[in-house]
């Protein structure tokens, strides 16, 4: 992110929190009000870097029932026609990953929040996402597991990280507790 | 100093990005800091006003003699399953009875009908003009304006001067694709070329009839070819200043020839948004096409360099028989409401951005208000632990 951020930061009386953000403080709901209507991008920026920093650029695909993982905190949070917009749902996950022990992983669900928003949050703060590629409810409109994974895959791709597909067993040995 | 810092320089200097600039845009792997910049220079030009319009779509024709490609609207006869083509009466009705006093603009695009006459045409627009003369008329892409002009052997001058005096008010930008011929005879093959579809709307300038482009992105094109049509615009407009608006439109796949191809991402509509509002210096108005990149990344572009939401469009059939799952309107509430939880400031407008009624911003958003209720109540988060 480097100037761009760095200078919006500053602009907006922000770029203490960038420090702290890098140095794996999460933030506290003093801090975090002062994010609440700030532009979003620079909110957005502020997780990215933080995950960016800790968790690096692979993006996990779990099945949904490693919703249950240890350590797993995911976004429950979900955009309605009449309520909340894909905005300001992306902002509440930034604020969630600004508040959270940098070294956990935040995952959003492909079924709930729908692909579009789920490809977005990996600019937001997300790490992981979450669906059943051989359930039709990921991907409806798609035929079969190998389908899915390619459309996913290329998604993250095209978010600028690189995907990794892990069943549950092969996940919780590599990546154990944080 | 690395390429993206010297871009950052330049546009913060006011200085033009040449073809290498635009390609290393579309290429640069950080989207935020992409989006942060063509957010700046969003700014810069319009604070945090962002606009839309009442308007309602039509489409008197589907019948069309170009087959290309992409398109999932078009039948080749009268007669084939699903062609339509309106009868005056019926366009005039519409019109007359649509229910919002505050609509504004008629959007109308076409097949390339081979059989009407362009005296159908001219009645039309008359027609209208008759029973809602303040509605202003955009209809006819530079598409049609070509093919109207090669069929009734006609300059465009004269096309267009026949139809402004019938009551057209400016052209939309659809017909735009890709303008550079390797792609565009691959993909939109018996209609007018890239170089024709500039032309019309190079004439329709010179007349007074301002206009809009798109570019059609997400399908065979390259970044090499995204950048090169940008730069076909940007030369246009420098020109004759006469495109009020430039708007991406995000290639679907359903009910076409195309339909192998994977749709363009999310990332890759808040990329092409950005980018081109860093490319397209000489341009007031970038759009968020709603019903082309979905309302959840569309009310995003409004962070990623976007101005413009469109309006609540009424009917729309192009994209929706390509697939597009968004609603066939969206209400000028709802409008209000994404601009305003993007941050912005709604301002209705007319077809050439004269301000009709400017709101006020939102002072917390109250669904985000909503949000932190029920995030203080059940924590905030669900650590599944």
């Amino acid at each position: 992110m480097g100037r761009v951020l760095s200078r919006a930061l500053e602009a907006a009386g922000l770029a203490d929190l960038q420090t702290r953000v890098l140095s794996g403080t999460p933030l506290d709901e003093a801090a975090l009000s002062r994010l609440r209507d700030a532009d979003l991008l620079l909110v957005a920026g502020l997780a990215d870097s933080m995950r960016a920093h800790f968790r690096g650029d692979e993006v996990r695909v779990l099945k949904r029932k490693a919703e249950r993982e240890p350590g797993l905190v995911l976004f429950t949070e979900t955009a309605t026609h009449d309520g909340r917009t894909g905005a300001e749902l992306l902002r509440e996950l930034s604020l969630l990953r600004l508040r959270t022990a940098p070294q956990q992983s935040i995952a959003v669900s492909m079924e709930t929040l729908g692909l579009e928003l789920a490809q977005t949050a990996l600019l937001f703060g997300a790490d992981t996402l979450i669906g059943d590629l051989q359930s039709e409810r990921t991907l409806p409109l798609l035929d079969g597991a190998a389908a899915r994974r390619r459309e996913v895959e290329g998604l993250v791709a095209r978010s600028g990280r690189r995907a990794r597909f892990a069943d549950d067993t092969s996940e919780r040995s590599a990546e154990g507790a944080p | 100093m690395s390429h993206f810092a010297e871009i950052e320089d330049k546009v913060r200097a006011g200085e033009r990005l040449s073809f290498e600039d635009g390609c290393a845009l579309f290429l640069e792997p950080d989207l935020l800091r992409l989006g942060m910049l063509a957010n700046w220079v969003r700014e810069q030009r319009h604070g945090d006003r962002t606009y839309f319009n009442v308007n309602m779509r039509f489409e008197a024709t589907n019948v069309c003699q170009a087959s290309c490609s992409f398109c999932a609207f078009a039948k080749l006869e009268e007669g084939a399953p699903n062609a339509h083509t309106t009868t005056h009466e019926a366009a005039w009705r519409e019109l007359a009875e649509f229910p919002d006093p505050r609509l504004s603009e008629l959007h109308m695009v076409n097949g390339l009908h081979p059989t009407l006459p362009f005296e159908w045409y001219e009645e039309l627009l008359r027609g209208w003009k008759r029973v809602r003369p303040q509605v202003h008329l955009k209809c006819f892409t530079g598409v049609e304006i070509h093919f109207f002009a090669e069929k009734f052997g006609m300059s465009y001058e004269q096309v267009l001067s026949r139809l402004k005096a019938a009551g057209l008010g400016s052209l939309p930008g659809g017909g735009g694709e890709i303008i550079h011929p390797d792609v565009r005879r691959r993909i939109a093959t018996d209609k007018a070329s890239g170089a024709e579809y500039l032309a019309a709307h190079r004439a329709a300038h010179a007349l007074g009839l301002p206009s809009n482009c798109t570019m059609l992105y997400g399908h065979i094109e390259t970044f090499e070819h995204r950048v090169d049509h940008l730069l076909q615009l940007r030369a246009l407009q420098d020109d004759t200043r006469g495109f009020q608006c430039f708007i991406p439109l995000a290639f679907h796949n359903e009910n076409n020839s195309l339909r192998k191809l994977p749709e363009p991402t999310a990332v890759d509509s808040l990329r092409t948004l950005a980018v081109s509002r860093l490319l397209l210096d000489n341009f007031d108005h970038i759009k968020a096409y709603w019903v082309s990149m979905g309302i959840a990344t569309a009310q995003l572009g409004l962070r990623f360099g976007a101005d413009d939401l469109d309006g609540t469009i009424i009917h729309e059939s192009i994209y929706h028989s390509a697939g597009s799952r968004v609603p066939m309107a969206l209400a000028r509430d709802e409008l209000i409401r994404l601009i305003r939880e993007a941050g912005r400031i709604p301002v209705e407008r007319d077809t050439t951005y004269g301000v009709i009624e400017e709101l006020p911003r939102a002072v917390q958003p109250e669904a985000a208000l909503k949000v932190r209720e029920r995030f203080a109540q059940k924590r905030a988060l669900s650590v599944m632990s």
